[in-house]
């Protein structure tokens, strides 16, 4: 049955339609919930904070909207479609982008080559015959797309290491290049800042604006820093024990009681 | 219900040993993390201790089984984790599995050696040992029982609750069963995991020391083979505990046993088709709970929490190559493919001609391996059975639709294509098909350990099965098949192969730099990721598979078309699937050179042993146990020795600029000294000797026989300059802050030398040697073994002294040539010792090719890695001289790639969360 996502549980009418929206997402993890009625939107070119302490099950979530996991009950819509029963590469395709809170890069590929691979994938050329022919150096168009990207988040000095030598900081903006070099609608950030010092975050937290704001991208920021989270987003979702506990306009949410006793240890 | 206690009473001794075998799998696996497939090759090893000791040495019985059970199986496991297995717990799961085949090939070669490669008969029953009648049968309510199963079960229930008490009752046994239960709790309470694993890789031995000695007279043979399918079925048994469970493991062997002898009962006994299926039982079973099981595979492959922070493999060879070296090679490859065709085309005897056919068709094969291991990254066994369906479609092709030959090689590359895409198709699609009707969730694909495991049950399967059947092979004699008309002459012949070798090498080349070569380096480094940005995994996994077995397929089918006939055993044996993925991914799965010099290496070492004298067992021994350097040099041999090389001629190169530069400014300190100057006089000798060689025989008429005399006289003078350079560059390390009287090591290595030179001559081993010839000989030899470790030594020390991150040189560069100076003594020992008329004797006064050629082989690669020896060692302490710190080198890893890349991975940091 085709759900208008619009269309809450209790049939009221949710506002305007989101790029993504997350429909009472269930998910359990051998008997115990991880995630109960998790119901989300994030609009065209907006960027959402989600925050919540260790275990809440942001990356749980992370999961279910790109497809590494399936809810049991709930759906997931990104630009009007149920995409709940595709698998990750087919969300990657219709513009879902994801860093990782532990590094997922492609041991022994250098930067260079992480942003070809993926810009290849997403303007879709790598053939077989075409490697099989020798067809397959990359254009100049693709060259330049590359050394944009490269530009953009000043990793050319980096270009051609392999991932393997870069510092964390450097390894986190070559995830996020990688995401961004398939162009996608929506992006999905897992704790970009964990494990940089002041300096970087700061540095990430400004290129991450322009990006998003170049791009006109919506931003899914699962984020600890509660610093770079307000200066990021305007919107705010707290999860706790797998419920959202609280969600709104930033400021508001963070002055809630309730999240900063979950949270942030307020007393 | 009769039916099935008849089956459950016959079928469950050699259930018993599945189970046996089986818990020790799950014992050494959980605890090391090792997959050991070796266990069967330590079961037959075990077997045949007790049979030698018993049969040969008359011990009594008692005796011999304490001997091989309790002493000989226990210590060799002992070894085996003590000398290996323990410094591989970090390793990946493809060393661990690659180590374990190696072992899984050497061990029954090695037995086979010490005890005669015929399948002993009649091996001895323990049924006395528990006091009864080895002949006696026992009347069980009507169902009969003999003496040798009884005592099977009797053993296996005794072994099973002695261990069952162990876990119960001691402290290691209870750290034992948490670490089998709960890794992750374990690593936090602080077991001792080196004393837990060397428990467990003693007991599991000790099981499957026993399951040997019972196996045998089950079988009534005591035979390598019998025992290679013994792991399969003790991989079924722990499959059925999902590699986890001890009881559901000890269960799932006496069901695989009854299975299997309720199996010819259930199919009948007729019919070819039934007769086949009964002895690949265990694969089918293995094959179908790999795939149908989807809770199996998803069982954690067990590692050690560190591993994964080991650095990846460094890049590839030729990218260490500056502008200067690319266009060198550039220019000298062609010339040297061109230089090489020609003169096989001409000059080389017919009888190389088809060697190096052979190993090039072979190579084609090997190619397979490099798409599928070194591009995909998971390790497939049934390789040679993707090139058996290769050969047997291109034979039905030729002789059955008369398609002409060239064509039929390309039908039985697009056949062996089509079955991997369907093995594929079959082994994730069906699972995908159960995660999504009736678990209802989506299915991990089978990769990895599990897909290595899945393969071998399947290239079994297909041998045993599949290629039996009269419309696949027509018949045990299998297909005659000609060549095509144009290249029924060898040279001809070859030229065919070497193109569709070179075609499938730059395919190879041009997927790995192409598009999908960088889809499958994503998928290797983080399915995820790779899947995020929006690769298909699907796909290119159909892709993978049907291009590797495509290849592979090309690759048997030219096999099969040199031998002129495919046979379904002979020409591609499963277990050849095995040997090959070790070959290949010891020397270098990355590269088409790995593939080669795998494949050459193959064909020549054989021959080499063979034209010895020495059983060919010992190239196979070579293969299997070469594997324990994968777990150093996970990109290859091959391709390590290239990155030595190309780094260090860059090095040199950079040493070489300096030291003009200082001599510029006349500051270039007396120690230093080119390498050529060094070098020239050493290799002197052996090239002064091959240009008369070269110069004489045409002559003559004939190739020069090899006197002593000549020898020495042209290897004296080198061997005098190099024992003073030895000397003289030890003074001067000496000096620089090296070991203190280094030369007090080379007199005393002189003397050793000597004396058993004096020893050589006093056993008579070297009988038409004079005393003087011999201890002559030893001086330089004890001389030569103590400096080419001395130096690197000391060098090592001095960089140490001064404070360098790294040293330019490490001891183990001398092992090389130490090898060579003890295979050479082993070979002159053998020679004289041998009678000198036969053909396989003294090969000193022979002629050259054929029956020289081993020598030249091997002087060859003596002088290849004496003279590198030489120039690292007169490279480094130049270095000494005139290099140290902040005079960086090209790469920074360079100086100890043989202790691993320092360079850290920051990728594992984890920083907590869901």
């Amino acid at each position: 049955m085709q759900v208008d996502p619009r269309t809450s549980v209790d049939g009221s009418m949710r506002g305007p339609i989101g790029l993504l929206e997350v429909n009472d997402v269930t998910k359990h993890f051998s008997g115990i919930s991880a995630l109960a009625d998790i119901n989300l939107s994030v609009q065209q070119g907006e960027m959402v904070g989600l925050i919540g302490p260790n275990g809440a099950g942001k990356t749980t979530l992370f999961n279910c909207i790109n497809g590494s996991l399936r809810p049991e009950i709930g759906d997931v819509y990104f630009d009007g479609t149920n995409i709940s029963a595709l698998p990750i590469h087919k969300r990657a395709q219709l513009g879902i982008g994801r860093t990782f809170q532990r590094l997922e890069l492609f041991a022994g590929m250098t930067v260079r080559e992480h942003f070809m691979v993926a810009e290849r994938r997403r303007n879709g050329t790598g053939r077989l015959w075409k490697d099989l022919l020798n067809r397959s150096a990359p254009t100049e168009a693709e060259s330049e797309l590359v050394n944009q990207m490269l530009a953009l988040l000043e990793l050319e000095a980096e270009a051609d290491r392999p991932v393997e030598s870069l510092s964390l900081g450097r390894c986190r903006l070559v995830e996020i290049g990688r995401a961004l070099m398939v162009q996608p609608r929506l992006l999905l950030l897992d704790e970009p800042s964990s494990g940089l010092d002041v300096k970087e975050t700061a540095a990430l937290a400004m290129r991450l604006r322009s990006v998003q704001k170049l791009r006109n991208l919506a931003v899914l920021l699962v984020e600890h820093d509660v610093e770079m989270v307000q200066s990021l987003v305007t919107r705010l979702y707290v999860l706790d024990f797998g419920t959202v506990i609280a969600s709104g306009e930033t400021e508001y949410v963070l002055g809630d009681a309730n999240v900063r006793r979950a949270y942030l240890g307020d007393m | 219900m009769n039916q099935f206690i008849s089956w459950l009473i016959e079928g469950a001794p050699v259930g018993c040993i599945y189970a046996l075998v089986a818990v020790g799998l799950v014992l050494t696996y959980k605890t090391s993390g090792v997959f050991n497939l070796a266990f069967s090759a330590q079961a037959f090893a075990s077997g045949a201790v007790f049979y030698e000791t018993v049969v040969n040495s008359h011990w009594p019985l008692w005796l011999g089984f304490v001997f091989a059970v309790l002493i000989f199986s226990p210590l060799l496991g002992l070894l085996l984790d003590r000398a290996l297995f323990r410094y591989m717990r970090t390793a990946s799961w493809q060393v661990k599995l690659v180590t374990a085949l190696g072992l899984l090939l050497a061990l029954p070669e090695m037995v086979k050696l010490f005890f005669g490669a015929q399948p002993a008969e009649a091996p001895p029953s323990i049924a006395p040992l528990i006091g009864i009648d080895q002949f006696k049968v026992f009347d069980v309510g009507g169902y009969f029982i003999s003496a040798d199963r009884l005592t099977t079960v009797v053993f296996t229930v005794v072994a099973v609750v002695l261990l069952g008490l162990m876990f119960r009752f001691t402290s290691i046994g209870l750290q034992m069963r948490a670490v089998v239960e709960s890794p992750r709790m374990v690593e936090l309470a602080g077991v001792d995991a080196d004393r837990v694993s060397m428990t467990s890789w003693i007991l599991s031995s000790t099981l499957a020391g026993l399951a040997g000695v019972l196996l045998a007279p089950l079988y009534f043979i005591l035979d390598g083979n019998t025992y290679t399918l013994l792991i399969i079925a003790a991989i079924a048994a722990a499959a059925v505990g999902r590699f986890v469970s001890i009881p559901f493991t000890l269960l799932g062997g006496l069901l695989l046993g009854v299975g299997e002898r309720a199996l010819p009962d259930i199919v009948g006994t007729t019919g070819s088709f039934a007769q086949d299926v009964r002895p690949s039982f265990p694969f089918i079973v293995l094959f179908a709970l790999l795939v149908f099981w989807p809770r199996l595979r998803e069982q954690r492959v067990v590692s050690d929490p560190l591993s994964g922070v080991d650095p990846p493999p460094p890049a590839m060879a030729h990218e260490y190559k500056d502008a200067n070296l690319q266009r060198m090679s550039k220019i000298a490859f062609p010339i040297f493919i061109a230089g090489f065709v020609l003169v096989m085309m001409t000059i080389v005897s017919p009888l190389w001609v088809t060697r190096l056919t052979d190993a090039f068709a072979l190579a084609v094969v090997f190619l397979s391996i490099t798409i599928f291991t070194g591009l995909g990254g998971q390790i497939s066994l049934a390789q040679a059975s993707f090139a058996a369906f290769g050969g047997f479609a291109m034979a039905n092709a030729a002789e059955q639709f008369n398609v002409p030959a060239l064509l039929a090689l390309v039908i039985g590359a697009i056949v062996a294509a089509i079955v991997g895409a369907l093995f594929v198709l079959f082994i994730d699609g069906l699972p995908a098909l159960i995660g999504r009707f009736i678990l209802r969730r989506p299915v991990v694909r089978l990769a990895g350990l599990y897909l290595s495991l899945a393969t071998l049950a399947f290239a079994f399967m297909a041998e045993k099965v599949i290629f039996r059947r009269e419309a696949i092979s027509q018949g045990e004699y299998g297909i005659a098949v000609s060549r095509p008309d144009f290249a029924q002459g060898d040279r001809m012949w070859f030229l065919v192969v070497f193109i569709a070798f070179a075609l499938v090498a730059f395919l190879v080349i041009f997927i790995r730099k192409g598009t999908i070569g960088q889809y499958l380096a994503a998928l290797r480094g983080s399915e995820n990721a790779a899947a995020s940005i929006g690769i298909n995994a699907t796909s290119l996994r159909i892709i993978l598979f049907s291009l590797s077995a495509g290849i592979a397929g090309l690759g048997g089918a030219l096999i099969g078309m040199a031998q002129g006939r495919v046979e379904p055993v002979a020409t591609y044996p499963a277990l050849f699937g095995v040997v090959w993925v070790v070959l290949v991914v010891t020397l270098g799965s990355r590269t088409v050179d790995g593939a080669v010099n795998a494949a050459i290496g193959f064909v020549v070492f054989q021959w080499l042993f063979e034209a010895l004298g020495l059983p060919p067992a010992i190239a196979i021994i070579g293969f299997g146990f070469g594997a324990i350097t994968y777990a150093r040099h996970p990109e290859g041999i091959v391709e390590f020795q290239t990155r030595k090389s190309i780094l260090a001629t860059a090095r040199q190169r950079t040493l070489k600029k300096r030291a003009e530069e200082l001599v510029r400014v006349e500051k270039l300190p007396t120690t230093y000294r080119p390498v050529w100057q060094v070098v020239a006089p050493v290799l002197a000798g052996p090239a002064l000797y091959l240009l008369y060689v070269l110069v004489r025989s045409p002559i003559q008429g004939r190739w020069v026989a090899i006197h002593t005399v000549t020898l020495l006289v042209f290897l004296v003078p080198s061997l005098l300059f190099a024992l003073v350079w030895m000397f003289a560059t030890s003074h001067r390390l000496h000096q620089a802050g090296g070991v203190a009287r280094g030369w007090i090591y080379l007199f005393a290595g002189g003397v050793v030398g000597a004396l058993v030179g004096a020893l050589f001559y006093n056993q008579g081993w070297v009988p038409r040697a004079e005393l003087l010839h011999c201890v002559l000989a030893g001086i330089p030899a004890g001389v030569a073994s103590v400096a080419f470790f001395l130096l690197p030594v000391q060098i090592n020390r001095i960089a140490d002294n001064r404070g360098w991150l790294s040293s330019p040189i490490s001891w183990r560069e001398g092992r090389a040539p130490f090898g060579f100076l003890l295979f050479g003594a082993f070979l002159f020992f053998r020679t004289s010792v041998t009678d000198a008329s036969s053909s396989t004797g003294s090969f000193i006064n022979h002629g050259f090719p054929p029956s020289g050629w081993p020598v030249f082989v091997l002087v060859a690669i003596f002088v290849i890695t004496w003279v590198q020896w030489v120039a690292g060692v007169q490279g480094a302490s130049n270095e000494l001289a005139i290099g140290g710190e902040g005079f960086e080198s090209p790469d920074e890893s360079v100086s100890n790639i043989d202790e691993g890349p320092s360079a850290s991975i920051p990728a594992q940091i984890d920083s907590g969360g869901v």
